[in-house]
């Protein structure tokens, strides 16, 4: 960012500052008093589709709604997309270097577009925001460059991406009160549900993504910590080789491939047709994100009261040689509003987006979240009333939020060529294919080409 | 007697093998069509527990949510494909008539060449195309129109019907030709009274490959259109699709819908695409 920019940025931030905020009763967000008249391009991927059920995307919808209502002088050019071909297009706009004035921006772009000057460094702005003292900090980190600066909002929910589901009754009829918290108990509680001729955990990884985003990034940190993966980030030294991640491949590889606790078609089929399994009680528990939480919630909740009550979560099971982090599960927000850095040559327009991309973010957010779907967002809700949900939905809530230890989500940083190596090589291995070496050497060999 | 008997049979059971052949065929081109049709007629949870299954409480509800919600834009967009479609393949028919008489014709220095050159369009991955398209058709300020998509459609359009009227142009007698210049026909009036017709059975063919692939093409129509209003169907069709979750039988709900045209085209005009297929076929 050049003087003129930055100097903008301050000013606009500066200005969104003075003005203050107002609690608007006619709708959520802060109406703040902007200067600006005239077109805005927003591009983003919550679809109508995506909302429904998801509560980032709903709320997301909810409040950029309640912005447009406020700010009547200012012209929202939307350009919605599903997430798949969001990302082919931003990709393409960002090659043209004509991306829009605000968008969405994937963590693991975030360092290169801020090298090439593409995105707006908002470290100052963010740090200006009213809403600064409630912003969950650890969200960040995908945003940021090494030297720390800042380049996006945290948007949408951030909501566990490894969750075990399980059917307590099941469980308890397998002499387990709870779910085992080690892989040792589960292979025991396997030959039970062996005999039964159910799956003892459904898993599916027919779309190479699920074993990296919803069960790798949390073993992984049971062996590594999060230091580890840090140090892969910052790139300080971390490789793909070192022996606590190769360990974490050969653990996964042999729960995978050695015992009997998951689906055979585990490869072949996706998270989605897998928790089926575990809804028509073909299989005892099941291992997918918050998404798939949601699913099965309000699957079970309509269809099978019975089963809907025995609903239980917990964290992945600890590994026997793995000494780190046993109550860990990843967690954060994988997109961040983000500008053009050429927003900052009309002061007006980019006061306009900071706010809306404050608003997007902030406690009308958080509170929509909080109260209809008991999620979280970048800004914390101080006092989350989860009176009027179930005992499913606190229990969730505490889990994912409060009882629980995080780490991060290995694809929502580096690079999308090291995880698309990683995570088919990922699969060939737990067919038996691959060894884990090969698979950490390969992913160490794209991470120097393309990181 | 007895030889004449077992040939018969031979002959009797290799019929009823090679229509078994061609059975299987057939329906492994229908059933899926005949699947997404009974699949969009069951609720996203029922079809996820049986995705073959038949439905056994049907609804329309799929279709009705899509109808009835405005947010889903199908029908405009099913006008945006079909305008586009139609310019598209009129201009393909009408320059690849032109350019490929001419082509197969008249001799000029760099005839050879010229086919040479709009025969390489059909080799290059647009893939590998789009940014810079994109970056040109920006800078012109053709982009996110409703007319950007008709270049790029004709012009990679072109090398494939170019190629298949320069060929079947050989096939035509030059003589016919000649006996209309020598009873006074005009260049242009032998061009399109006499060849233009002759040349029908081809030019329906490429009508048909390009009709079907400006239909479903998707890469430039991502690219190039940012207004949601300009979407054409198979973009329109992405939104029906979840980062985590898709909704299949809604999404085949809406792929019926937007297949309607096309397949009213394909049954008013059966007859024609079939002759102009076998045409193409044998001659191209």
């Amino acid at each position: 960012m050049n003087k003129r920019q930055a100097l903008s940025a301050v000013l606009a931030t500066a200005m969104v500052a003075s003005l203050g905020v107002t609690a608007s009763a006619a709708t959520p967000v802060a109406a703040t008093e902007l200067a600006y008249t005239g077109e805005l391009e927003l591009m983003h991927y919550s679809t109508l589709e995506e909302s429904q059920g998801n509560g980032g995307s709903d709320g997301f919808r909810t409040v950029l709604a309640a912005w447009q209502e406020a700010h009547p002088d200012i012209t929202l050019n939307e350009n919605v997309l599903a997430n798949a071909e969001y990302k082919t297009q931003i990709q393409t706009l960002a090659s043209a270097n004509d991306l829009p004035d605000v968008f969405l921006l994937q963590g693991m772009n975030t360092k290169a577009w801020a090298e090439q000057g593409l995105i707006m460094d908002l470290t100052d702005t963010i740090a200006a925001s009213p809403y600064y003292a409630d912003y969950n900090q650890a969200y960040f980190t995908p945003f940021k460059t090494a030297d720390g600066k800042i380049y996006g909002y945290p948007v949408l929910t951030g909501g566990t991406c490894t969750v075990v589901i399980y059917d307590k009754a099941m469980w308890k009829d397998a002499g387990f009160d709870a779910f085992p918290a080690t892989w040792a108990d589960v292979e025991t509680a396997a030959a039970y549900f062996g005999e039964q001729g159910i799956d003892t955990i459904a898993f599916g990884n027919g779309g190479q993504w699920q074993a990296n985003s919803d069960f790798l990034s949390t073993l992984g940190n049971r062996y590594t910590g999060p230091e580890w993966f840090q140090s892969l980030i910052d790139k300080a030294g971390a490789k793909f080789t070192d022996e606590a991640f190769v360990k974490a491949l050969t653990e996964m590889q042999r729960l995978f491939t050695q015992t009997t606790i998951f689906n055979e078609d585990f490869n072949a089929v996706t998270n989605e047709d897998a928790r089926e399994y575990y809804i028509s009680g073909d299989a005892a528990a099941f291992i997918g994100g918050n998404w798939d939480w949601s699913y099965i919630y309000a699957t079970l909740k309509e269809s099978d009261p019975d089963k809907f009550a025995n609903m239980g979560i917990a964290v992945l099971p600890q590994p026997a040689d793995a000494d780190k982090a046993p109550n860990s599960q990843n967690i954060g927000l994988g997109y961040a509003v983000a500008f053009n850095s050429n927003l900052a040559e009309d002061p007006d327009k980019l006061a306009a987006a900071i706010d809306l991309a404050q608003e997007i973010t902030g406690p009308a957010f958080a509170s929509y979240v909080a109260e209809n779907y008991a999620l979280g967002g970048l800004t914390k809700v101080a006092d989350v009333d989860l009176s009027a949900f179930d005992q499913q939905t606190v229990d969730f809530y505490n889990w994912s939020y409060v009882d629980t230890e995080t780490c991060e989500i290995y694809d929502s940083y580096i690079n999308s060529a090291v995880w698309s190596i990683l995570n088919t090589d990922m699969q060939s291995m737990m067919n038996g294919e691959l060894d884990p070496a090969t698979v950490a050497a390969n992913a160490q060999a794209a991470y120097e080409e393309n990181y | 007697m007895k030889n004449n008997g077992t040939h018969k049979l031979k002959k009797g059971f290799l019929g009823v093998f090679m229509n078994l052949i061609l059975w299987i065929f057939s329906l492994s081109c229908i059933f899926p069509i005949i699947w997404m049709f009974y699949s969009s007629l069951k609720e996203k949870r029922v079809f996820n527990a049986d995705i073959i299954g038949l439905p056994s409480e049907p609804t329309l509800l799929n279709y009705t949510r899509i109808l009835s919600n405005p947010d889903y834009h199908l029908g405009a967009s099913i006008w945006n494909s079909a305008r586009t479609t139609l310019l598209s393949i009129a201009m393909i028919v009408a320059f690849s008539f032109i350019v490929g008489y001419i082509l197969s014709r008249v001799r000029f220095k760099l005839n050879r060449v010229l086919y040479v050159m709009f025969l390489m369009g059909m080799l290059i991955p647009i893939h590998s195309l789009l940014v810079p398209i994109y970056i040109v058709f920006q800078k012109c300020g053709i982009s996110n129109q409703w007319f950007t998509l008709l270049l790029p459609y004709v012009s990679f359009g072109l090398p494939m019907g170019i190629f298949l009227v320069e060929g079947f142009v050989k096939t035509v007698p030059v003589d016919l030709e000649e006996a209309a210049a020598i009873d006074g026909s005009s260049f242009s009036h032998t061009l399109w009274t006499i060849i233009f017709p002759i040349c029908r059975p081809i030019l329906v063919t490429v009508a048909i490959i390009q009709v079907f692939s400006c239909w479903n093409e998707f890469s430039f129509a991502l690219v190039l259109l940012k207004d949601v209003g300009l979407q054409t169907v198979p973009l329109a069709l992405t939104q029906f699709k979840g980062q985590f979750a898709s909704d299949y039988p809604k999404q085949m709900a809406a792929m019926l819908i937007t297949m309607a045209p096309i397949l009213v085209l394909y049954f008013a005009f059966s007859k024609q695409i079939i002759n102009g297929m076998v045409a193409g076929a044998v001659k191209g």
